[in-house]
This record gives C-alpha cells, structure tokens and sequence, in this order.
C-alpha cells in the first residue's frame, strides 16, 4: 500500500521515507527513555494524583 | 451559603507549609463552560434544523443574516470548541495542577485576568461572527483584534501556569502536566503562525498566505487544534481524573510517557489529510497520509491506557456514573482516533470527504469524547468544590442514557447519509451521464437522515439540561470552599541542612518544565516546518499560470461578500481530478489558479454543489434570483436566502487599503492601480446592472450583489481552454 502513496514522480518520494525514519528513530528513543526510569520512580509519579489529603476538609467541618 | 477559607485552628505538622488551593477560579471555569456549552449546543441544534426546515418553511431565516447557516455554524463550531471544551480545560487543569503541585497558583490576579479575558473574547467571538467579521478559516474566523488578545490571554495563561510548576512542592511532574505543557506551546505556536493577516481595517485582514500555501498552513493548525485543544489537555485531564475517580493508578505509567512523546511528535504532521486529492503537491498529501496511519499506535496506547486502568473496577463501572461516562468517552476517543487515520487513506478520503461522513467523525470527537470526558468531571468536582454528594445519581444516570442515545443517533444518522450522498454524486448511468446530475436531489434524498440527526441533537442538549440542574440542586445543598487547605513539605532550600547538594538537586528539578516546554516546542516544530519550507520555497510546488489574474476591485469586494456571509461553509472551491467531479463541475482545480486567493476558500463540506467553475455556468439573472431566493431558481433549495445583498450599498470606503494590502501581500497590482480602484469598480459594476436590465431586473449598481454575481462569474474561468483535462479516476 505504501508503494501506492510513494510512487508519484514529483522528486519528492523520499519525504514519506525519510519522515518514517525519522519517527522510528524518535520512537524508539523514547521507549528507551521510558524503560531506562527506575520502577520506583515510576510508581511513585504513577500515585501523585492519589496522595492528596482529602480528609482535610472533612477533618475541617467537625 | 460561601465559606470563604476552611481554616483551621490546628497549626500546621511540623515540618508541613500550608497552603490554600484557589477553588474559586476552577469553579468560574466549570460555570462558564455549562452555560457556553448550553448556548453552542443550541446554535448547533439550530443549525441543523437549518439543514432540512426551509423545506417546509422556506422564511426560516426570518431575512436576518446574523441568523443564516453560514454565520450560526462559525458560532455553533467557535462556541463548542473554545467556550464549552475550552472553559472545561481551564477548569480541569486549574483543579489538576495545583493539586499535582501541592501549590495555589502562582497569581490569584493572573487567574481573573485569564477568567475574565478568555469569557471576553468568547462574547466578542459571538459579536463579531454574528456580524460577519470573520476572516473565513476554519476554527480561526475571529478578526486580528481578538487574535491579538487571544495570544495576551494565551501568554497570562502560561505564565500562570509555568509559575505554578516553578514552585511547585512536588518533586514529579505527573504525566498529566506533559499534556497541558505539550498544549501550551503547541496552542501558542498554531495561534500565532496560522493568524498572519494584513490588516486592512480596523476588522478586516487578508492572510498573508494565498492559496495552496494557505490551505497547508490553515490544515496544519485545524488539524492540530483538534490535536493540542480538543485531545491533549483531556488526555492529561483523563492521566489525572481517571485514577482519581476509579482510586487506583493508571495502568502503565511508562505507557503513558510514550503515549505522550509520540503522539506530540506525530500529530503535528497529519494535517495535509484534510487536503488529498486537492491541488496541494502529492508528496505532502503522502506525508500526511503516512503519519495519520502511524497516529493510530499512540492513540490506542492511549485509549488501553485508560480502559485498563479500570481493570478490576468493572463493577463499579456498572454503579458509577461518572464512570461510566469516562468509559465512553474513552471509547469514543479510540473510535475517533481509529476512524481518522482510515479517513486518510486516499480511497475512503475520495468518498468521505465534502460529505456527512466527516461531520459523524468530528461529533465523535466531541459529543463523545470531549463532551462525555467534560460531564464526567464536572459530576466529580462540583460536589467536592461543594463539599458534598451530587444531588442525584439517577437523574445523572439519565443524563447518561440520553445522552448516549442522543449521540448514536447524531452520528448515525450523518454515516448513512455521508455515504449515501457521496456514492450519489459518484453515480453514472450506463451511458456514461451522472445519475444525479442536479445536486439537490442527493441532498432531497438525504433529508429525513438529517431530520434524525437533529432530535439527536435535541437529546444530546436535553441531557445537558438535565446536569445543569442535578449540578444546580448540588451546589445549593453543599456549602462552596473558595479556598481549600492542604499541606505538603516544604521546598527543600538552599539554607537548609544538606546546603549544597539538596539545592543543586532543587535547580534540576526546576529546570525540567523548562527543559519540557523547549523539547516538546522543538518536537512540534519539526513536523511543521518539514511541511511548510518545501511549499514555500521550491516554486515548482505550485506551477504558475500565466492566465490567471488577479481580482479586478469589484471582484475582491465580492469575495469579500462571500466570506463575510461564511458562503464557504457549504461550498467548496475545489474540485478534484475525478471523473464523477469533472463531468459536474468541470475542469479540475489547479495549484496554480489560486496564487492570489488571500485567504484561500476551498472549504471542507458540500452541504451545496462546488463553485470553483462556477463562473460563466448561469446568467447574471440567475445568480440574482437564486441569492434573493433560492427557491425560485432551485425548487426545495435549502440555500438561504440573501435579501439584505440586494438592498445594502456596497461599502467601498476600504477597497483602496484592500488593492494597496493585496499588492503587499505579492499580488501584482500595478503601483497606483489603488486611486482607480473605485473607478473600476463603479464601471464594472454598471455593466453587470446594465446586463440585469435586459433581463427585466432593474437595480442600481451600488449593491452589494452586484459584487457578489462579479465574483462568481469570476470564478474558475482565467484558464478556461487552456488546458485539456488529464482525469485520474
Ligand atoms: C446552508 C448551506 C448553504 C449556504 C450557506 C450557501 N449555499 Fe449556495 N447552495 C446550497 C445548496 C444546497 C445549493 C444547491 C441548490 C440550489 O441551487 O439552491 C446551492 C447552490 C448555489 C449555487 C448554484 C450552484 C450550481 O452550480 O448550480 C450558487 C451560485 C450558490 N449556491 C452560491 C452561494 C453563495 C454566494 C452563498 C453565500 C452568500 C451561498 N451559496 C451560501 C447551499 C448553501
């Protein structure tokens, strides 16, 4: 299918090419980055949104 | 009843700071986006009515223009996009961000002004459109005035929320806040690049681009408005409400930081996929296929991300509305984000596009996503902003049903009559002649779908009600916390016990947002300069034209006309190289016919028939006919009608800073040609009025639709017999 959207003779065909390249490159990067954080860190960040205090206001009306 | 702080006497544990969140503002945004989102919906529910009343009641309109298809749908679009979800952004990041910061936000005065300014441009937003000040592209109508106080709110925005992260007291930056930092700099960056207008007056601009040019950088921001507004900041919104809601964290965090960083870099190249088959060069069509198809990867990561959070929380799915709401919402967003890239490939793209089909995708988006994503959150927060329960569970488990069924109706609806009208005007008789060679019976053919499609509307809007009051009778029953304590450790400082070493790792820490906000800047340009330096630079991009001239000044006042009465939001200028468009429209549109459209008006959906050869088809009588009524040229039409363009005198106070602009802007006017214009324009004019006359039509030659018939009897005709047809399909 890929064969299709390339093969138009504009002196352009490399772009798609290139740019698929690119984002593999950038792609696999990023996994890279991803997987090099510690699992510590990872589920630390991962609780942020549920370590509020949300007892405090309750705690505050009495 | 308000309680204006929740102090408490108790001090502070040791070694804690207190700190107040600023509640208030997140709960002006929450009231804003309700009663902007009740007002869109409606103008949208109107203007579907639009679609198939003047059927049955040709006066519709009442001959108010503010009230035609054409200015209602830049409200209804503007309205639902920036007031409705954009409203619910701000609310959700303000809540969000403070909490995920441990910190209020940075400035109490920045957070009015951001409040305020952004309710303010929404209201000028709604005037201006309703008058026709709009400078007719798509999701960026609003003149430069409000472009440049967008940009000022856009920057108070920012420097609110970066100064929040800056001092935050939490060393992570939850994923959550890469999302509204990815849509910081991206939003600015889109805003700025695709609002380059020439000002003519004090409401009227020319885009500096023309043509081609215009239409890639006007698809690359259309594009990702819808990617960095309408699915970013609530895909940050989702990282932080679902675990919140569902008590559990989200399923993989790592997938998250991947989601993140390839979504951001993808998205900003897809834009060209609303351009296929049009006269843009294939190599950027290609591009932009390519990189919709590689979206779907980020996209269902997302999506999974999200359902799999809830693994193990199904039965609570079944209970909770909220939830349930968030559920379909997710859904939706992996239907949408499925459904585009499919729509980039070139053989659905050659059916689907101009249709109904596109609308059904978009609603998808936002009636599902956006929309279903917003009531989910606000069932959530306004009781807690309220420091109570939600009023009642059942009546927004109705919300819900009504809601869903309203939708499926809605898209329904638009798939079956989208392809069906776009297999119509495919269609040919064994002889080789169209099918339907008139447009408005594909369009009589699909009426009762959009009949159905405006009851769902109406269910939809109907449920919104219903939240409305369920939200209402919740913050009555609840007492409002304006300002909500919390604790947290204090920054670590540089005069504390482990100096040096604690304050170096502190300015690393600080330093990330803005190592962020650099790296995600740097990722979304790529993409779009990638695109536009090749158009912009390589001339055989857009082979020129000998014969194509520019506008004679009775003509750009004309076009003028058409953007000002949004004439471009049913009808397209582009016809594409197929044989089915050929043989309706004509000629196939060329890249070089549109080097002096500043802006370009090739438009999006075909709610009428493509005018790009419009020129020269009709008489003038018959332009006049059809514009004074639709009707009587066109028998169950349902064009508006266009009364006040021939009672209003053309205005031609500006067509002299109009020639001087467009001459700046490249177009080849000669040097004084402007102290003509007027001349010009006047003789030409007399002409068309004299032409009218021989048909029994008498009207003076200072009206407004004498421009308008000039300028469609323009269109598409500088190349007539210059080239022979090379059809494609
Ligand atoms: C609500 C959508 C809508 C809007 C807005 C609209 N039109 Fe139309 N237009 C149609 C439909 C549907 C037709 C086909 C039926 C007919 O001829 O009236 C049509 C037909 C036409 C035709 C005839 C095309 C042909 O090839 O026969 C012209 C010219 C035209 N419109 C011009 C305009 C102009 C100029 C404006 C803005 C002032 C405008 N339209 C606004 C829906 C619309």
């Amino acid at each position: 299918m890929f064969k299709d959207f390339i093969k138009q003779d504009t002196g352009m065909q490399i772009y798609p090419i290139l740019s698929l390249l690119v984002f593999i490159g950038f792609f696999v990067l990023i996994i890279a980055m991803a997987y090099a954080k510690k699992k510590s860190e990872i589920d630390e960040a991962s609780r942020i949104p549920l370590d509020e205090n949300d007892s405090i206001l309750t705690f505050n009306k009495e | 009843m308000e309680i204006q702080t929740n102090t408490c006497e108790i001090p502070a544990r040791n070694s804690l700071e207190r700190f107040y969140y600023d509640n208030k503002t997140v709960r002006d945004f929450g009231i804003a986006c309700v009663a902007w989102g009740v007002i869109s919906l409606l103008v949208g529910v109107i203007i579907a009515c639009q679609l198939f009343l003047p059927r049955f009641y040709p006066d519709f309109d009442l001959g108010l223009s503010f009230l035609t298809f054409g200015m209602l749908i830049a409200i209804h679009t503007k309205g639902a996009i920036f007031a409705f979800v954009g409203n619910m952004i701000f609310m959700g990041v303000y809540y969000s961000l403070q909490r995920l910061c441990k910190a209020r936000m940075w400035s109490d005065t920045l957070s009015r002004i951001h409040f305020w300014g952004w309710q303010c441009i929404i209201a000028l937003a709604v005037v201006t459109l309703a008058l026709g000040y709009t400078t007719s592209k798509e999701y960026a109508e609003l003149e430069w005035p409000i472009d440049i106080l967008i940009t000022i709110i856009w920057v108070v925005f920012g420097i609110n929320f970066m100064g929040t992260v800056l001092t935050r007291r939490v060393k992570h930056l939850y994923v959550a806040i890469w999302f509204y930092i990815g849509t910081l700099v991206t939003i600015a960056v889109l805003h700025i690049v695709n609002s380059m207008e020439l000002p003519v007056s004090w409401m009227k601009s020319y885009s500096v681009y023309a043509g081609v040019q215009d239409a890639l950088v006007q698809w690359w921001y259309g594009h990702n408005a819808v990617a960095f507004f309408l699915t970013t900041p609530f895909l940050g919104l989702m990282y932080y409400f679902l675990p919140k809601v569902a008590n559990r964290p989200v399923y993989s965090y790592r997938l998250s930081i991947i989601h993140f960083w390839s979504l951001i870099f993808l998205y900003i190249w897809a834009g060209p996929h609303h351009l296929l088959y049009t006269s843009l060069p294939d190599w950027a069509q290609s591009v932009g296929v390519v990189f919709s198809i590689m979206l779907i990867a980020p996209s269902w990561g997302g999506m999974i991300n999200g359902l799999l959070t809830l693994r193990g929380a199904w039965d609570e799915v079944r209970t909770n509305p909220i939830l349930k709401f968030m559920v379909v919402a997710i859904t939706c967003y992996g239907m949408a984000t499925f459904e585009g890239p499919m729509h980039s490939l070139k053989f659905v793209n050659a059916l689907s596009h101009y249709t109904d089909w596109i609308p059904a995708h978009v609603h998808i988006g936002t009636l599902g996503w956006n929309g279903f994503m917003t009531f989910a959150i606000l069932y959530y927060l306004i009781p807690k902003l309220y420091n109570t329960q939600l009023y009642s569970k059942s009546l927004a488990n109705l919300h819900f049903w009504i809601g869903t069924l309203g939708m499926v109706f809605w898209t329904v609806a638009m798939y079956v009559s989208g392809v069906m009208q776009g297999l119509m005007l495919q269609d040919f008789n064994p002889d080789g002649t169209l099918k339907y060679a008139n447009f408005l019976e594909t369009t009589m053919q699909v009426l009762p779908m959009h009949i159905i499609r405006a009851i769902g509307g109406t269910m939809y809007l109907t449920g919104m009600v219903i939240m409305v009051y369920n939200l209402w009778k919740t913050a009555k029953q609840g007492s409002f916390v304006a300002n909500e304590m919390d604790e947290a450790p204090a920054k670590e400082r540089p005069e504390n016990d482990a100096a040096l070493t604690g304050y170096f790792r502190h300015r690393i820490v600080e330093g990330k947002p803005m190592i962020m906000l650099a790296l995600a800047t740097i990722v979304i340009l790529i993409g779009g300069m990638v695109e536009f330096i090749p158009l912009f630079t390589i001339k055989s991009n857009i082979p020129t034209i000998s014969s194509v001239k520019p506008y004679t000044p009775l003509e750009l006042e004309g076009r003028n006309l058409y953007i000002r009465e949004g004439c471009n939001a049913c009808h397209s200028q582009m016809i594409r190289p197929f044989r089915s468009e050929t043989e309706r429209y004509g000629e196939y549109s060329k890249a070089g016919e549109f080097v002096y459209d500043h802006p370009f008006l090739w438009g999006s959906k075909r709610t009428g028939p493509d005018l790009h050869r419009i020129g020269g088809k009709y008489p003038h009588s018959w332009h006049f006919r059809h514009m004074r009524d639709p009707r009587s040229t066109s028998p169950g039409s349902i064009m508006p009608s266009y009364p006040w363009l021939i009672s209003n005198k053309l205005d031609t106070r500006d067509t002299r800073a109009s020639i001087v602009a467009m001459r700046r802007l490249g177009v080849p006017y000669p040097f004084g040609f402007e102290n003509e214009a007027v001349d010009d324009l006047q003789a030409q004019a007399l002409k068309i009025s004299d032409e009218l006359k021989k048909d029994k039509i008498t009207i003076p030659e200072d009206r407004e639709i004498i421009a308008l018939i000039a300028y469609l009897q323009r269109l598409g005709t500088d190349i007539k017999g210059e080239q022979t047809s090379e059809i494609t399909k």
